[in-house]
């Protein structure tokens, strides 16, 4: 038998939760170090998947990890990963060090469970991106939902309880929604003595289902991604929980959580649904455009760091939906390197939001100014950090959006223009962001006294930047595994009728 | 249909030895009690945490042992199916498994009563002795293949919760919860008993459900009496419209036999009802058709009416839920949803039969084997309602033994809000605590979720997509209360009153019956496999089988 490496990935986080579960409460170093070790090894083994994916092959599942669970209702444990999963596998275990790093003081009550509560979510998340059996799908998806709820209420901001709970009533509305869907393809796709959970079995047997069956079972899975992505009007839940989070929390729940989202409209949404998602796709692009225009309107109106911040990330993720659904390849794939653009610089904005935190225990932005004169090296982490969420040439933002924008025009150059437009308030409310706390004159003078960057700082964000600049100079190799990802997904025959007639061609 | 053999045998005694056994228990507990000196284990004086008399404390391990010796017998004897006991016991795989909720119940009843009786000032004596009677009567029930085997389980089963509802003879709402559990419970008891009387008129003079299954005894009195039936056991397991006893009876019963009787109660109750639907399930499709046709016309009309009961209890039990502040109440409306996401099983079933080839309203010329093997989706449903209350009565056990693990000085906790804090102060408690109301939400990997799962898709199965929706958006609902106990125990202030919950060590046996749920909630939601081929074959001996 060969190495199950997915399992491990996946399963190696919980591993280390049931470790330090074992843990006395009271070493809270050797627990912190304890989780911090099993993280990096968990980046690690992740480095070999990379190694061992057949990049040329990246439209198909790879390494597959496959037994039988509970066979008498055919729920498969099997897990499979291609050019989809792997970016997103990688940032998830690339980012989870990180968000322990950067929570390794600010984090200073119930140490113990809040780690075991980062690993479990780590294995949830890896589980959504790697599995492709429906119900394992939806357990990890589900396994997800308690420790972020756990992550918000405990170690969360002043009105924690409120924005905890109604992250998970918001999530939890939709997955059910997904549940009754799942089921209803079990009973009726293929059904009867085929009847299984496994995803290809129910792609292969998809023309059983009925177009009006399509419709529904489209809008059920749909609703509870959009939640999760989330996409305008269903956003409400993601602003108050980004602010009440704990920076770690908010670095997972922006760079990898949301993901899941788009991720399960790449996945499940459009293979299972084709000719509904067609249907459906200009008015999810029609959301996709208000969201980007909403999500930068209200960014701009921000006192508060944090919510900047969370609004920036519903615009952005709006490139992400309506790259999506343009289903071509240019506008998949640049909403796949979207995806982990939006891991990398959102996650470090939120770093960096965090890092201000921590120094003065303040989020809101009248409260700096002027701080690039103390802290030069934060200055310029943070301009750069910026820079790549405005999309500038040269980081990674630009080459996902400009994809995305290339891929949509084909289809709707209304939509287009209307997110042009956005991409400038994004530049607005970034910049002035940036000049209100770090240029100008020191407007308060317990500014004088910051720290600059110290070296656990320096650890968390010199990855982030690092792929800043990878990916936004050296796109191709990144490229070269999801274009052959996002092909597969819009070579669907049932796709090819996509937009005919749509909105501004 | 072979004659009986009138004269009892010693074979006829074998089949019987769990429920003996723990009959013998219960008297060990009566008389252990009765000559241990008086003045040892009275009252304590509020404030005496001394350590209590010796009976006290091998009490529990009479239980434990009766409930232990029982379980072994039940799976060496009635695994197989089988009448036994001049037919007065239908044995095999359904009885198994239900009884084995029962005996789980009073095991873990049993064991939590360590260092919970003694400051609740109960009787230790009378509390084992009637729990294990109680248990006594929970296995008849789950066993009985004839009406009147199964009257007396219910009796002896309600009697002696009735009593443990009110042992706690200090507290006022203890006894008037008991009264009105009490006189309710008799009146629904007339009902069945008249429902009975009704089926012996009508079918000729048979008691036994295996020859009513045959089908050759039905009148149009078996279907009024079937009726009566299934109301005297829909008040059984607390289902709308006739729940009204079970919130006021759960909130006076100290925690430790509420506890009990969410969980024993209950599957007592569904076993009853789930073997007479299947009884007359199995004559309607089988019997002659013209004698079959009452109870074929039952069978047209009871799934539409437990549509809405199953419907009603979902709704009222997961509203009602959301406004209690007494963990004991809120467990209760709970319960009745839970009831309702039960009979979704239960509704399901009923459908699919209807569906059968060669049902005899529908059809006359279906053979037996076309029924038989057309029972597929039918049996599944049967299966899934019985696997939903084994998962059901895990976690609700489990619940239950963090609330009385945390009761203090002979107080219940009261209010949900005297939990604040309980994640420091007991950090394993808080956990399984958080473990049980993710499996009550029914989120994976627990077993609220597999059972869930199973229970829904044979409901989709049947065509119940309506029934399937609300009980999905209940389950929204219900994540509001059951997350609170979470946010309480771990994101509220705690109180720092010397008296707070959970600021003594629970007893071993508490430790127990919270350890045991867990495993139970965790081993049915990752690895279901096998308790799916008990059910399964269960539903086939009670539904196809000969």
């Amino acid at each position: 038998m060969e190495f199950p490496l997915l399992t491990v990935v996946t399963f190696l986080p919980m591993a280390g939760a049931l470790l330090i579960a074992f843990m006395r409460r009271e070493e809270e170093s050797a627990i912190k170090g304890a989780s911090l070790f099993v993280s990096i090894i968990t980046f690690c083994v992740s480095i070999v998947l990379l190694l061992r994916f057949d990049a040329s092959a990246a439209g198909e599942y790879q390494l597959i990890d496959a037994a039988a669970w509970v066979p008498e209702l055919g729920i498969g444990y099997r897990l499979g990963v291609d050019g989809l999963a792997l970016p997103l596998v990688l940032l998830t275990t690339l980012l989870t060090p990180v968000a322990l790093l950067a929570s390794w003081r600010s984090v200073d009550h119930r140490v113990k469970e809040f780690q075991i509560a980062m690993l479990v979510l780590e294995t949830g998340v890896i589980g959504v991106f790697l599995a492709t059996d429906l119900l394992l799908f939806y357990v990890f998806w589900e396994l997800v939902l308690v420790p972020m709820f756990l992550i918000i209420g405990i170690w969360g901001g002043e009105r924690r309880i409120y924005a905890s709970v109604k992250f998970f009533i918001y999530t939890m509305a939709g997955s059910v929604l997904m549940f009754a869907g799942i089921l209803y393809l079990y009973v009726h796709v293929p059904g009867g003595e085929q009847a299984s959970f496994d995803l290809a079995t129910i792609i292969g047997a998809r023309g059983l289902l009925g177009e009006t069956e399509q419709l529904w079972l489209f809008a059920a899975f749909a609703i509870a991604f959009a939640i999760k992505v989330p996409m305008w009007p269903l956003h409400t839940w993601l602003p108050d929980a980004h602010v009440q989070a704990p920076t770690a929390g908010s670095v997972v729940l922006a760079a990898v959580l949301l993901k899941m989202g788009a991720y399960g409209f790449l996945r499940l949404a459009i293979p299972l649904f084709p000719a509904a998602a067609v249907v459906a796709a200009p008015i999810m692009v029609g959301l996709g455009v208000i969201g980007i225009v909403y999500g930068a309107l209200m960014a701009l109106a921000q006192d508060d760091m944090k919510k900047l911040v969370a609004y920036s990330s519903v615009s952005h993720l709006g490139f992400v939906v309506i790259g999506i659904f343009s289903l071509n390849e240019a506008g998949v794939t640049g909403a796949i390197y979207q995806m982990v653009n939006h891991g990398f610089s959102t996650g470090a904005l939120f770093l960096c939001v965090g890092m201000l935190y921590e120094r003065r225990h303040t989020k809101a932005m009248a409260d700096y100014g002027g701080i690039a004169k103390v802290t030069p090296a934060f200055a310029i982490v943070f301009l750069v950090v910026t820079m790549s969420s405005i999309a500038v040439p040269g980081t990674n933002g630009f080459v996902g959006e400009f994809m995305i924008l290339l891929g949509t025009f084909t289809r709707c150059r209304i939509a287009v223009a209307i997110s042009v437009v956005a991409v400038v308030l994004g530049a607005a409310y970034m910049l002035w962001m940036y000049q209100r706390i770090c240029l100008g004159p020191i407007t308060h003078p317990e500014n004088r006294r910051l720290r600059d960057l110290d070296g656990r700082e320096w650890a968390c964000l010199l990855p982030m930047i690092v792929f800043i600049f990878l990916m936004g100079l050296f796109p191709g190799p990144f490229l070269e595994t999801m274009a052959p990802a996002a092909r597969a997904i819009c070579d669907d025959p049932d796709l090819a009728g996509a937009w005919a007639g749509g909105l501004g061609t | 249909m072979t004659e009986l053999v009138y004269g009892v045998t010693w074979e006829d005694f074998v089949p019987t030895a769990p429920i003996v056994v723990l009959l013998a228990a219960a008297l060990t507990a009566v008389l252990a009690d009765a000559f241990t000196p008086r003045r040892k284990h009275d009252r304590p004086a509020p404030g005496d945490d001394s350590s209590p008399a010796a009976f006290v404390q091998v009490a529990p391990y009479i239980t434990l042992g009766g409930v232990l010796a029982a379980a072994l017998l039940v799976i060496s004897l009635w695994s197989e199916s089988r009448l036994a006991a001049q037919h007065s016991l239908a044995l095999g795989p359904f009885s198994m498994l239900t009884s084995l909720v029962v005996l789980g119940a009073t095991g873990l009843a049993g064991a939590w009563a360590a260092g919970y009786l003694p400051r609740s000032a109960v009787q230790t004596g009378e509390y084992h002795a009637l729990l294990l009677c109680a248990a006594c009567g929970g296995l008849t029930v789950c066993a009985a293949n004839d009406l009147i085997t199964l009257f007396l389980g219910v009796e002896l089963l309600s009697l002696s919760v009735y009593a443990l509802v009110g042992i706690d003879r200090g507290k006022l709402l203890g006894a008037e919860a008991s009264m009105k559990y009490f006189i309710l419970g008799a009146f629904s008891s007339g009902f069945l008993l008249y429902g009975m009387a009704l089926i012996y008129g009508g079918s000729g003079g048979t008691i036994y459900l295996s020859e009513l299954a045959e089908g050759r005894f039905a009148t149009n009195l078996t279907l009024a009496g079937g009726g009566l039936l299934l109301i005297g056991m829909l008040f059984k397991v607390g289902a709308v419209p006739f729940h009204a006893w079970l919130p006021d009876a759960y909130d006076g019963a100290p925690a430790g036999v509420t506890g009990f009787m969410s969980a024993a109660v209950k599957a007592a109750g569904f076993a009853a009802m789930l073997r007479v639907l299947a009884s007359f399930g199995r004559a309607a499709g089988l019997g002659d058709a013209a004698a079959a046709a009452p109870l074929a016309t039952l069978g047209e009309i009871w799934p539409e009416i437990i549509y809405f009961v199953a419907a009603l209890s979902i709704i009222i039990g997961n509203v009602a839920a959301l406004t209690q502040t007494n963990p004991r109440r809120l467990l209760a409306y709970s319960a009745i949803a839970h009831t309702g996401y039960a009979l979704i099983g239960v509704v399901a079933f009923g459908r699919l039969l209807k569906g059968m080839q060669g049902y005899a309203a529908s059809s006359v010329d279906g053979s037996a084997a076309d029924w038989i093997g057309s029972g597929d989706g039918a049996t599944d449903a049967l299966a899934a309602a019985t696997f939903y209350l084994v998962t059901y009565a895990a976690m609700s056990l489990g619940a239950f033994a963090v609330l009385v693990s945390v009761a203090r000085r002979g107080e219940d906790v009261e209010s949900v809000d005297d939990l604040a804090g309980l994640g420091r102060r007991r950090p394993l408690a808080a956990a399984a605590m958080t473990l049980f109301m993710v499996s009550l939400i029914g989120l994976p990997p627990t077993a609220g979720f597999m059972g869930k799962l199973w229970l829904l898709q044979t409901a989709v199965d049947a065509g119940l997509i309506g029934l399937v929706v609300l009980a999905l958006v209940a389950t929204v609902v219900s994540v509001y209360y059951y997350l609170r106990m979470v946010v309480v125990m771990y994101m509220a202030p705690a109180l720092d009153q010397p008296h707070a919950p959970g600021t003594t060590a629970p007893s071993w046996g508490q430790s127990l019956a919270i350890a045991a749920a867990s495993a139970a909630v965790l081993l049915l939601g990752l690895l279901p496999s096998g308790a799916f081929a008990i059910a399964r074959e269960g539903a086939e001996s009670l539904l196809l089988r000969p």
